[in-house]
């Protein structure tokens, strides 16, 4: 008996290369051996094999790939024989799948940084979610670094500098193999970037850091040549991102979430991390062009399976059984991607290497010509697209798409981490211009130390898990006390350098006393409100002119008054103003001092008008624009309303928690209420409001303030008495615009992103749409049409496939470029607008070419009025640029359950015209305005009213613009999904009230703005009103002198104002992160931004004349000339463009004046500092570096240098336990850039030693610090081995007290280290310093005294205080303690 | 009722919740996931795994008539990760599973030329050694690596026959509900 049971037709081609033979699969069962032949349209046999089984026949055809074949199947026999009829699709030979070997990882998530690098196995609490093959990264490095030394066949990458640093300095003896690996095309160093950061939720100066410190480690300290930013796991990227890395030199970039939801385009409702799933339903191919607004791009490869795709195979059997998972694997691939390349990523989430990977780059040739399957590097695979591109001419599709939202939870959890690195982030960057002013100023020191450990540590928190509050509780007070212990840094260099630059004002005028110097950190003149603690009492204040200004003060005991005024300061400057003394008071006005209180519900200044109703929580019901007497709240609505909203524990099919927003649609506004209070105060600085109120048991305090001379209405929310669990609260403004669209900034730029759905209920309709937004997000229009109406998002529709680029990227980039951003895609493949499968959603469609060209335009066009205009358009010689109205108004389509791929769903432009090349460049010309001009058969609806209506946050970063114009502000949620409360190093710490710290049950205060203005948010001037809001005033008081400086100044001037963003200015270069010593001084950096999607020219000039000039990549690398005229640098910006420029001055004289910490206060400083879970590293980065491992009776000791310039010399010394001894026990090294050396410490016990343990310290002076380890001999102790006490802390406005926090030394040994202060954001003026040393002797007790000081205008409410000791590579944290503030 | 079958041997839920128990006795045991939350059943499917290689390494050890003996077999770090965590937990305690990898694993060699080849791709591991001096020891690392490489996948492929009930399938199975990548 002899059967064929199946034929199979494959895209397996047989060899040789050149001449290759597809495979039909043929499975027969016979008892004897059989001969296969086919015929029919391709023709091949094999003969003598079993009679059962398998069989791949080669066959050959001249037909060309993609026919369908018809063959027949002979079999023949001792059986018999046997006929069957199959068919062959014909494939393409030519593929080669590239197998990348890689492991994801996390520095901190829900286990704890010295967890993942290198203590999981000695932490129990942390096996709980481990899954078997997951390793820490010392250990993982390790296993793929033994594998490659075994097999040559073995290629890997390695990525991220959180494992990177601390392996290569604690394992020198590897560098030697890292380097040959390197060096031999086997191991790729990723990313370029220090970790892969949630760029959407910082801002883009802390991105071009993460370049910085990526690049300067893994290129110039490592040796590796960094070329893929490869951002795997990030939710979501801020748009500029691709256009940034490409100006850090990088020239690809791969990762795996962005364009559709958080498990790609494979994902649906009720499955769950399918690494297999189909991914046809995309609208461009896996490997495109992602252009950032600025223009510029990357050639890009999306994981369409994800970063784990590949790792399944892990699990196959046999070798044959994995080789068949990775051809399934390319078999979905190559459906999406752009060239015969496919890139699958083997590995997930600290995994060692793939068991299978090396056999099957063995196997799989011998079997199989086609597809070829290569161990390979991810720069093989660009190489080999590029490669195949510049072939065959092909050109990627330009995408500038959104790749935003994923998981919207991430925008809200651990709120107050995001107020903390925004606050810390605009610290920094002004204190690094007020330090760089300070140098050119003179005589100061650039404090690149502090500032480098404070950006680090920026870059450090940007982390996917760390800024996006989706971790663990104990890596929640981590990651708070590094936003910290940066703001401290930032806060010393800021207030350092405006007081440098203070002390050489000549303030004399006027006479003695004292001057409150106020300082403008942007480069535009400005008007704003300026907060000054004062000597008491006040008298009264002037301008260096002697006109009386203002000020109320806002509280005054014996020795101060904190006052406020409205201050008018130059650009990126000064202005000095005279406090009255006796007996020289200033003429009094009508009560100057105070707020007084007015029996009223309405406010106003010159620009706004608003009004609260007591009757429904003290919420505004109205608020009246002055310049346009616009009424700016929905009729019947109230504004500036808080709504908790009730959630899922975590989402029921997704089971995701704090990183996705689980609504269950059940919600409650403080409208619904009546205030408890409402007090309306005026002063002669303006008049301000303060509603209080009750919505279950949160007490809500809120201040709306109009600052005369201020166009800006400034807004408070207090929040007090928080205990829910699982609820998320937002603040909600009614504020609809007919026809307007939500816009957002981003980094460095404004894009238009689409309607959210606040209200569902996320089991049925997970994707609500919520959005970060940098400072501000509001309802205008990023671009229109003439007939009115406004876009923000758009799906261009070109021809056919291959027009993508020749037809679509001009207009994508000036689009981009204008704040649109776009999918490219083609009129025969698939549309763009399902949110089941998009992660956003497009609001126009621009469809090229007419409907003879484009047959969606024939769709389009069915209307014949539309088509009789276009052709009439056209006839007349005019440009063929159609508007044709949605079918249905936004309200309708834009449904949490929306579908807008039908062709009257969305409103659609036609370009068309017998050059569509020609047609499109008009029409991207004429985009200069953002205004298109178009022609349109039907009426087009009401235009879309041309205004603005903008929320400008500090640290908010979460908003929602519904369809009926609610904007929305997520403030804060508590969510118990896992890993919430999780926490790793026992005993477990809560809030005092026993919650989990993401619960976030204390008192809370949020502080936006609301702007509006006549016209689009660039003629409302929203992105200069939101840097004012974002940078308050800073002034320093001290007496009056002499000085070089004048009484008033800019120090930098960048004109015409305002049409360039000065983003930063600091020294030029950033020595640290590449290993080298101190910059040159004289030369600065500055950053500028075009912020309005213009083509603008600029000046930018100082005190100091700029000598020469350069333009700069962002890694402030000199890439070409800038000009320079009468010292001022002249240069030009393209839309969005970002630009940098090294200015040289003539002055070269090194500042003796510290602006800045440059050693850590606590001395030693640890070496193993990631076993402190302390961030990315102490001061100075640990340029020469010790480590010791013990050894029976000897120390193994290393020491490295991470200096690429000159050479370094430390002094080593180890001090064993007393009694002991240790040989050698001191002496010098030198070591060559780059170099290391080691050798042994014999530790000989006294003749009857104590019972251990005993710690041996190896110490390493150098650098001005002193760098040691520790290691133990005779056991380990435990982190208990010291004790830390706290008490509850209760003061007043205006106290000051010492905290005391109790430590007790339990260990027969003497103990030191270092101590945090750990607070929530919102406190960290209050408690400090940050951080301590500590040194507690054996068996004794010390204390550690914290100053508390609390400002005359502190808010009451309720807060916590710990303390977080780590020492000799051990954590203790104390319980946290209330602090109240009565 | 039965959690698994080896053959035609079960393993009973019992045996499998004894065998939880014990290791909630142990001395970690306070800190293992708790019973009812997808960590639990996670754990208890771990522990099904072990039972079950456990129970091929007893027949296969019955066929070649193997007896516990011989020195114990130390397990570095990298040789953990190497075996996976089932088989690593399986050889590091049972003395019979440790003289069934030996014998099973009895036959592997290293050619010289892969020594050779090892000494002259990583000269960082041997400055100052001869060839001859090192090559014992590269020898002894390839071989192990070898070994534990032919085991771990012969006992991973027996363990893939084993029919799983039921909330005892393998834990890195992502088809049952508990696999928690959760994100």
């Amino acid at each position: 008996m002899l059967t064929i049971d199946a034929v199979e037709s494959t895209e397996l081609f047989a060899g040789p290369d050149d001449a290759p033979r597809q495979i039909l699969r043929v499975r027969t069962s016979a008892d004897s051996p059989i001969d296969l032949r086919v015929s029919g349209d391709a023709e091949g046999h094999l003969t003598g094999v079993p009679g059962t089984g398998l069989h791949e026949i080669p066959v050959t055809t001249g037909a060309p790939p993609g026919s369908v074949l018809s063959v027949v199947v002979t079999a023949s026999g001792p059986a018999g024989t046997a006929t069957a009829p199959g068919s062959l699709t014909v494939a393409e030979p030519g593929w080669t799948v590239f197998l990348v070997s890689h492991f994801h990882y996390d520095p901190v998530w829900w286990n704890t940084q010295a967890g993942y690098a290198s203590e999981w196995d000695a932490l129990p609490d942390a096996q709980d979610v481990r899954m078997s093959f997951q390793f820490t990264a010392f250990q993982l490095i390790d296993a793929h670094l033994e594998l490659a030394r075994r097999d040559p066949d073995y290629r890997f990458v390695l990525a991220e500098v959180d494992y990177l640093k601390p392996y290569w300095d604690a394992f020198p003896e590897n560098r030697e193999i890292i380097g040959k690996l390197v060096g031999a095309g086997r191991l790729e160093i990723m990313g370029g970037t220090y970790n892969e950061p949630n760029t959407n939720l910082t801002g883009a100066e802390t991105t071009i850091r993460n370049a910085v410190y990526g690049v300067g480690f893994q290129r110039d300290i490592l040796g590796g040549a960094p070329a893929t930013a490869w951002q795997l796991d990030s939710f979501g990227h801020d748009p500029q991102f691709p256009g940034l890395m490409a100006d850090a030199g990088l020239t690809s970039s791969a990762w795996a979430r962005g364009p559709f939801h958080q498990w790609g385009p494979t994902l649906e409702m009720g499955t769950y991390d399918t690494p297999h799933g189909d991914p046809s339903g995309m609208q461009f191919r896996s490997e495109f062009e992602w252009i950032s607004p600025s223009g510029r791009g990357l050639l890009t490869h999306y994981m369409a399976a994800h970063y784990s795709a590949g790792w399944s195979m892990d699990s196959a059997q046999t070798l044959p059984d994995a080789e068949e998972s990775v051809y399934g694997l390319f078999l979905r691939m190559k459906k999406v991607s752009a060239t015969k390349n496919v890139l699958v990523p083997v590995g997930t989430d600290y995994s060692p290497p793939n068991k299978w990977l090396t056999e099957i780059h063995r196997d799989w040739p011998t079997r199989y010509a086609w597809p070829k399957f290569v161990c390979a590097l991810p720069r093989d695979f660009f190489a080999a697209v590029s490669a195949e591109l510049a072939e065959t001419g092909a050109r990627l599709s330009p995408q500038s798409r959104d790749m935003n939202p994923i998981y919207t939870g991430k925008d809200v959890s651990y709120i107050d981490t995001k107020q903390a690195q925004r606050a810390a982030e605009n610290e920094l960057l002004d204190a690094e211009k007020f330090a760089a002013l300070a140098c050119l100023a003179g005589d100061a020191g650039y404090p690149e130390a502090a500032l480098d450990k404070a950006w680090r540590q920026l870059v450090y928190g940007a982390h996917h898990d760390a800024i996006t509050g989706t971790e663990s509780d104990q890596v929640y007070l981590d990651l708070l006390a590094g936003w910290r212990e940066a703001y401290d840094l930032a806060r010393q260099v800021h207030d350092g350098a405006i007081r440098h630059l203070a002390a050489r004002v000549d303030n004399r005028a006027g006479g003695e006393g004292h001057r409150v110097t106020v300082f403008n950190a942007l480069a535009w003149p400005r008007t704003d409100v300026v907060r000054v603690s004062v000597p008491a009492p006040f008298r009264g204040l002037t301008d260096e002119h002697g006109v009386p200004v203002p000020a109320v003060v806002e509280g005054e005991d014996g020795e101060r008054a904190e006052i406020v005024f409205v201050a008018e300061v130059p650009s990126l400057g000064y202005r000095t103003y005279v406090l009255a003394g006796f007996p020289h008071p200033v003429p009094a006005t009508v009560d100057p001092t105070r707020w007084r209180d007015v029996d009223r519900v309405t406010i106003a200044n010159g620009h706004h008008r608003l009004t609260v109703d007591p009757a429904r929580g003290g919420a505004v019901v109205s608020l009246v624009d002055m310049a346009t007497g616009d009424e700016l709240i929905t009729p019947g609505e109230a504004g500036n309303e808080i709504v908790v909203y009730e959630e899922y524990h975590e989402h029921p099919v997704f089971r995701e928690g704090p990183w996705h927003l689980l609504p269950t649609g059940a919600s409650a506004g403080s409208a619904s209420a009546p205030a408890l209070s409402v007090r309306a105060e005026r002063s002669p600085l303006g008049e301000r409001i303060t509603v209080t109120g009750a919505l279950g048991t949160i007490r809500y305090t809120q201040v709306i303030t109009l600052w005369h001379g201020v166009n800006r209405v400034d807004c408070v929310t207090h929040l007090d008495g928080f205990d829910g669990s699982d609820q998320l609260l937002r603040l909600r403004w009614p504020c609809a615009i007919p026809g307007a669209k939500p816009v957002s900034e981003v980094g460095h730029a404004v894009v238009g992103r689409p309607f959210a759905h606040p209200d569902v209920d996320a089991a049925r309709h997970p994707w609500t749409l919520d959005n970060p937004a940098y400072q501000w997000f509001g309802l205008s229009s990023m671009a229109r049409v003439s007939a009115g109406a406004a876009f923000g998002v758009a799906e261009i529709v070109v021809p056919r496939e291959e027009d993508t680029a020749e037809l679509g990227r001009d207009l994508a980039i000036r689009l981009a470029q204008s704040g649109v951003t776009a999918t490219t895609t083609h009129a025969e493949g698939n549309r763009y607008g399902l949110l089941s499968f998009d992660s956003n959603l497009p609001d126009v469609r621009i469809v090229i070419g007419g409907p003879q060209d484009n047959v969606f335009a024939a769709e389009v066009l069915a209307d014949s009025r539309h088509r009789a205009e276009l052709e009439r358009l056209l006839a007349a010689g005019e440009p063929g640029v159609l508007w044709i109205p949605a079918a249905r108004g936004p309200a309708e389509t834009f449904r949490p359950d929306a579908d807008l791929r039908a062709a009257g769903d969305l409103p659609v432009l036609v370009i068309a015209g017998p050059d569509l090349r020609a047609a499109v460049a008009a029409v991207v010309a004429d985009l200069a305005d953002s205004v298109i001009e178009v022609a349109c058969a039907v009426d087009p609806g009401e235009p879309a009213e041309n205004r603005t209506v903008a929320v400008l946050n500090r640290g908010i970063p979460g908003f929602a613009v519904d369809t009926e114009g609610r904007l929305h502000l997520s403030l804060m949620r508590s969510c118990t999904g896992w890993p919430s409360g999780v926490w790793i190093d026992p005993p477990r710490r809560t809030a005092p009230d026993g919650s989990g710290f993401q619960l976030q049950h204390w008192s809370h205060s949020f502080e936006y703005a609301l702007a509006s203005g006549a016209g689009d948010w660039r003629d409302a001037g929203v992105v200069a009103r939101a840097h004012d809001f974002s940078h308050p005033l800073r002034a320093v008081v001290e007496e009056a002198h002499d000085g070089p400086l004048p009484a008033t100044a800019s120090l930098l001037t960048v004109e015409p104002a305002g049409e360039a963003v000065l983003a930063a200015f600091k020294a030029a270069g950033n020595p640290t992160a590449h290993g080298r010593g101190q910059a040159e001084p004289g030369s600065f950096t500055a950053r500028l931004y075009e912020p309005h999607g213009r083509d603008v020219s600029f000046q930018l000039s100082s005190q100091v004349p700029f000598v020469t000039a350069a333009l700069a990549d962002v890694l402030e690398v000199e890439t070409g000339e800038a000009k320079t005229r009468d010292g001022a640098l002249h240069a030009a910006l393209a839309p969005s463009q970002i630009a940098t420029y090294v200015l040289h001055t003539d002055t070269d004289e090194e500042g003796s004046e510290s602006l800045g910490r440059d050693a850590e206060p606590a001395q030693p400083v640890f070496s193993r500092f990631w076993l402190h879970n302390r961030g990315s590293g102490p001061i100075g980065y640990q340029p020469m570096s010790v480590h010791a491992r013990l050894d029976g009776g000897t120390v193994h000791v290393t020491l490295a240098s991470d200096r690429t310039d000159i050479e370094a010399e430390g002094k080593l010394q180890v001090v064993p336990p007393p009694g002991w001894d240790a040989s050698p026990a001191d002496q010098v090294v030198r070591l060559a850039p780059g170099d290391w050396t080691g050798f042994d410490v014999t530790l000989t016990p006294p003749g009857e030693p104590e019972p251990g343990p005993w710690p041996v310290a190896v110490q390493l002076e150098h650098g001005g610090q002193v760098h040691e380890d520790v290691v133990f001999v005779g056991g380990q102790p435990g982190a208990g081995a010291l004790l830390v006490d706290v008490e509850p802390i209760e003061l007043a406005p205006g106290q000051r007290a010492r905290w005391t926090v109790g430590l007790r030394n339990t260990a027969r040994f003497d103990i030191r280290g270092e101590a945090q202060v750990i607070s929530p954001w919102g406190t960290w003026d209050l408690a400090g310093p940050g951080v301590h040393p500590i040194a507690v002797a054996a068996g004794s007790r010390d204390r550690l005294t914290v100053d508390i000081d609390v400002p005359l205008g502190a808010r009451p409410g309720t807060w916590w205080l710990l303390v977080k000791c780590m020492w000799f590579g051990r954590v203790s944290y104390s319980p946290a303690v209330p602090m109240v503030i009565r | 009722m039965i959690a698994a079958l080896v053959g035609e041997t079960p393993i009973t839920v019992e045996t499998v919740e004894r065998r939880v128990r014990r290791l909630r006795q142990g001395p970690r045991g306070e800190l293992l996931p708790a019973d009812g939350t997808a960590e639990g059943r996670q754990l208890r499917r771990w522990v099904t795994q072990i039972l079950i290689a456990e129970q091929i390494v007893a027949d296969e050890a019955a066929r070649r008539g193997i007896v516990p003996g011989g020195p114990p077999l130390e397990l570095t770090p990298t040789a953990r990760l190497e075996l996976g965590s089932v088989m690593a937990a399986v050889l590091s305690g049972n003395p019979l599973a440790q003289a069934l990898y030996r014998a099973l694993t009895a036959h592997q060699l290293i050619p010289e030329t892969e020594i050779s080849q090892y000494f002259s791709n990583n000269q960082d591991r041997y400055r100052g050694i001869t060839y001859e001096q090192a090559a014992p020891g590269i020898r002894a690392d390839l071989l192990g690596a070898r070994r534990r490489r032919q085991f771990a996948l012969w006992a991973d492929a027996r363990c893939a026959r084993a029919t799983l009930l039921p909330g005892f399938e393998h834990p890195g199975d992502i088809r049952h509900p508990d696999h928690t990548h959760r994100h």
